[in-house]
């Protein structure tokens, strides 16, 4: 295995040119004083669809691998998550976003959600939500058995543990999460991070 | 301290598998065949507790705080704002734009998000706003109730010449009470290339 390790340390003085470790994330400094966190991601994504438990209860997005979930030490995160779903209940219902998992975080995230088309691809007004908890209506309640959702957002993780993203259905159903539905995070910094760079 | 400095110089003419580049305006990698990428070396702020705005119909800083950056460069940038306020009926709209010490060549930014009376609104029909300047551009309708919230979720492009740059919002009318810039508020930028010619790192032909 090609590698190059950097051993961890406090950062000093900044540096054109240099990438740094300080333990918490990589950093990379391009110009004088503008150094930079790398965002070095983790992904799940899905090369096939993954059929859900019929029930209403917050459950796993992913399953490749099984668990679906990530093990994230202490520290703040951006994250990023897209999913379709389809085969969802006929029944009126609407379906939602959690994060489960043993790590002990707190969550602030946007929703840019749809379930008001009979097909994903039909353009249709999508509805949004922020939150600092999960939601279990990211989009009207309606018949129809698709949609879809954009979420982004923080997470700030305080005691080390995993981190799983979940999906909930309003009526419970055997729905599929769709092929490309993905979800990456990369850290930003320690748990009280507040700014990286040339900010003043 | 532990760190590995590159010298900038001219990137490899061909993309070396598995190299690790450095041109001066930002780092590149290269991890199959040709396709070299940039490396995201982002600046980021994000708020730990709640920063107080003013009551005031004048522009101001979304984070208190300004960005140094270089000259003839190109930033990517995303942001996420959230707005709160508690009190004051006058009637008024939310805007939001850029400003600082910086020339600006050229930018484009948009801004999808949602405003209401509530906490935190759910599930409403988003508001989308774009724009090619720094100038102020509103994203909220007028509202006139104490209790008011604004999201925007931020994603742009900006082309620089050195000096500061300073994510900014602007009230229409002074509301009777201030908006706050909520915890977890974050704006990140990173450089991708020199400015003056279109930027295309990787594969594209």
């Amino acid at each position: 295995m090609s590698q190059i390790v950097l051993t961890s340390d406090p950062l000093s003085t900044t540096t054109a040119g240099a990438l740094e470790y300080d333990g918490v994330a990589l950093y990379a400094t391009p110009t004088a004083a503008q150094r930079g966190v790398i965002m070095a991601e983790q992904i799940i994504l899905l090369q096939a669809a993954y059929t859900l438990t019929s029930q209403t209860a917050a459950q796993k997005l992913f399953n490749t691998p099984t668990g679906g979930q990530v093990t994230l030490t202490a520290g703040t995160y951006e994250f990023e998550c897209f999913y379709s779903l389809s085969a969802m209940s006929a029944t009126s219902g609407s379906f939602g976003f959690a994060l489960g998992g043993t790590a002990t975080f707190t969550q602030f995230f946007w929703s840019l959600a749809q379930k008001g088309a009979a097909a994903v691809a039909t353009a249709t007004a999508t509805q949004s939500t922020y939150n600092v908890a999960a939601n279990t209506t990211l989009a009207t309640a309606s018949v129809n058995t698709v949609g879809y959702a954009n979420i982004s957002g923080i997470i700030n993780v305080s005691v080390t543990g995993t981190v799983i993203p979940q999906v909930s259905l309003g009526i419970a159903a055997a729905a599929a999460v769709g092929i490309g539905s993905y979800f990456r995070i990369r850290p930003i910094g320690n748990t009280t991070v507040t700014s990286v760079g040339n900010w003043s | 301290m532990s760190s590995i400095v590159l010298t900038a110089d001219t990137l490899l003419g061909t993309p070396t598998i598995g190299s690790v580049e450095f041109d001066g305006k930002a780092f590149y990698n290269t991890a199959q065949g040709t396709q070299r990428g940039v490396i995201p070396g982002a600046q980021f702020f994000r708020l730990e507790s709640n920063l107080a705005g003013a009551n005031v119909a004048t522009v101001q800083s979304v984070f208190g705080v300004s960005v140094t950056l270089s000259t003839s460069t190109i930033y990517a940038f995303e942001a996420m704002y959230y707005f709160n306020k508690t009190a004051g009926t006058t009637s008024h709209t939310l805007g939001i734009g850029y400003g600082g010490s910086a020339t600006i060549n050229s930018i484009l930014w948009n801004s999808v998000g949602i405003d209401g009376s509530a906490t935190l609104p759910t599930r409403s029909t988003p508001g989308l706003a774009a724009n090619a300047a720094v100038t102020n551009q509103t994203i909220t309708g007028a509202t006139a109730s104490a209790a008011a919230t604004t999201f925007a979720n931020i994603k742009g492009m900006v082309s620089i010449n050195g000096g500061t740059f300073t994510p900014q919002y602007t009230l229409s009318a002074a509301p009777g009470g201030a908006y706050s810039t909520m915890a977890n508020s974050y704006f990140l930028i990173y450089p991708i290339g020199a400015s003056g010619a279109n930027i295309s790192v990787g594969a594209w032909a």
